[in-house]
């Protein structure tokens, strides 16, 4: 009697034994994927302009030459805001080195900082740190996420503005754009 | 006599060679050993490839409105003050945005208005056509928006972002 009652309990301890270890295997199997997913295949593509001025210069951005810096300050109410923009319309995206090359300049005569994305078809490819008054923009790096191949697209700046105290400015400007791209 | 024809022949000689000092400026034929017409050497300035520079000023007002709403009634269930329905915007705001072209071509200007997320009742109204801005220094190279506040406004909203205006900066297509 007491055999059949021990041999009952262990293939109840079994049972039980083999469930947690199916339920350990699917957690397992779930943390795996959702580990792959985030590496590999999450879209942390930027398409919101942050709502505050990043901290940092955009590292590729580079000083306008000294004749540009002695310009005199556009005039600016109160709670407003004054920019200048200085661009041409054609970009080059290099898919060998992910680079694009482009040209944009934040005048000195701004009164506000900038943040520069490049939109091609919906989706951004590429966006600055802040640049602030007085510096030009030549390259900018492609975002990792950016999907492209050789051939000419239809892009756009979109420019954001942000005042002194980092705060973005309920203005922005698009400009559309010719987009090269080359392997 | 030898003598004396030597001495005559000599002195005729010598008095032949005055002469050539007598010939005039710039009369050597083309035909004459080592004589050339000045040639002349032209040049015409081609411009090159002119690429559009563009630069433009986008200068804006302290966009903010108020909304007074047209009276609130106490809430005795829920112990709260309640907006009634209808209120009014303060003034529209004049020269809202203006937009500066200095370009080396004209270009088109296009405004837009979009409501921030939460307050689609509260409606911005800017003119949407599309302008035409002339080449920088033109006298038609500047316009300036109004911008209008309509609708409704959540209780409570203070300092709030609202909405946006987006402008627009193209090229002038063919027929604008």
């Amino acid at each position: 009697m007491s055999k059949h009652v021990n041999q009952e309990n262990n293939r109840k301890k079994k049972r039980w034994m083999l469930a947690a270890l199916i339920l350990l295997l699917l957690l397992l199997i779930t943390s795996c994927s959702v580990t792959i997913w985030s590496l590999f295949f999450r879209d942390t593509t930027p398409t919101l302009a942050p709502d505050y001025a990043p901290q940092e210069i955009e590292p590729n951005a580079t000083p306008t030459p000294e004749e540009d810096q002695d310009d005199e300050k556009l005039e600016q109410s109160q709670g407003g805001g004054s920019v200048s923009i200085s661009y041409t319309k054609e970009v080059i995206v290099d898919l060998s080195d992910e680079m694009i090359s482009l040209n944009f300049t934040n005048p000195t005569r701004s009164n506000q900082d900038m943040v520069v994305q490049v939109f091609i078809h919906g989706s951004v490819v590429a966006q600055t740190k802040r640049l602030p008054p007085g510096y030009e923009l030549k390259k900018l790096e492609l975002l990792d996420s950016a999907n492209l191949s050789a051939g000419g697209y239809e892009g756009k700046f979109v420019i954001s503005y942000y005042n002194n105290d980092g705060e973005k400015a309920v203005v922005k400007t698009e400009i559309p754009l010719t987009v090269k791209v080359q392997e | 006599m030898k003598k004396v024809l030597s001495i005559v022949l000599a002195i005729a000689m010598i008095a032949t060679m005055s002469v050539v000092s007598f010939a005039a400026a710039g009369s050597a034929s083309k035909e004459a050993v080592g004589a050339f017409d000045a040639i002349d050497v032209t040049a015409t300035y081609a411009s090159g490839e002119k690429v559009p520079s563009y630069l433009i000023d986008l200068e804006w007002e302290n966009l903010a409105f108020t909304y007074t709403s047209t009276n609130e009634t106490w809430d005795t269930d829920e112990y709260k003050w309640v907006a009634s329905v209808g209120g009014s915007w303060s003034a529209a705001i004049e020269d809202a945005v203006t937009v500066t072209n200095h370009s080396s071509v004209g270009v088109t200007a296009k405004a837009a208005y979009a409501s921030a997320e939460g307050y689609e009742a509260a409606i911005g109204t800017i003119d949407t056509e599309l302008k035409t801005l002339g080449i920088g220094g033109a006298a038609d190279s500047s316009v300036a928006y109004d911008l209008s506040m309509s609708g409704t406004l959540p209780q409570g909203t203070e300092d709030a972002v609202i909405g946006t205006v987006t402008i627009t900066i193209a090229d002038i297509v063919d027929g604008e």
